[in-house]
């Protein structure tokens, strides 16, 4: 349980602001792992808090709802964010075709679908690369292929069709088989 | 013929060999004329091989985990 974070409305408007200010930025800072994002939802909860001060009755109402609007704040602004990123990707596909869609040339790798146990460094090579995927598509891509997850299951708990999660699957491999190539790739 | 880009979406299908007969031929013709696309094929399956390889690594006791 985090301890509440406000603190009783008492003085003058711009000192509840000037002391409730810094305290919301640190827990939306650990939520949302930025400053810029963290001052957003700062002034995001005090345009809140503003609005709705001379509402409160006494210390423990307004530090409980202070640290409730500022979470809710914080996974907004990270929803909005993720949808952002997410236009932000480009199709992995895309990368592999021409103007005319058809496929680039590619070479084979020097590693095999048969090769029984993965080296340390192969293994690390492949994480890194898995760190580097979008959050949406990596999070199907971590469930299927190494946890296992049966795709409606993975589709229930990220509140996607299952449909949607194979779309994301198929563009997740697609991301990391490019990223591999690069490493994997035979020399000419 | 099938396009490019139509072959790699179906990858997935593809390699778990859930495609129906006809799409499974058309797919087939695909590949045996295109090159690039019978590697990214074989290189898509192998990336999901490794991937999947990375659950038994984490499953491994690690020497240094207790003293």
């Amino acid at each position: 349980m985090v301890a509440p974070i406000g603190t009783p409305p008492e003085g003058s408007i711009d000192e509840v602001l000037r002391e409730s200010g810094p305290r919301i930025f640190r827990l939306a800072r650990r939520l949302v792992g930025n400053d810029a994002d963290a001052e957003d939802v700062r002034q995001e909860v005090l345009l809140q808090l503003v609005k709705k001060l001379d509402t409160f009755r006494g210390e423990a109402a307004f530090a409980t709802w202070l640290y409730r609007v500022t979470v809710n704040a914080a996974l907004a602004h990270l929803r909005k964010r993720a949808v952002r990123d997410e236009h932000r990707v480009s199709d992995p596909l895309e990368k592999l075709l021409d103007n005319h869609g058809r496929a680039h040339p590619v070479r084979r790798w020097s590693v095999t679908a048969e090769q029984q146990a993965i080296s340390r460094e192969t293994r690390q090579i492949i994480e890194h690369a898995i760190d580097e995927i979008p959050q949406g598509y990596r999070e199907a891509l971590v469930l299927s292929d190494i946890e296992g997850m049966p795709n409606a299951e993975i589709a229930d708990l990220l509140g996607f069709s299952v449909s949607a999660v194979k779309n994301r699957l198929h563009r997740a491999r697609l991301m990391l088989r490019n990223s591999l190539a690069s490493h994997f790739e035979e020399q000419p | 013929m099938m396009t490019c880009k139509a072959l790699l979406e179906q990858l997935d299908d593809l390699i778990a060999d859930t495609l129906a007969p006809e799409a499974r031929a058309h797919a087939d013709e695909h590949l045996r004329a295109c090159p690039p696309c019978l590697v990214l094929m074989q290189t898509y399956e192998i990336t999901i091989r490794l991937t999947r390889q990375l659950s038994t690594h984490d499953a491994e006791p690690r020497a240094s985990a207790t003293p």
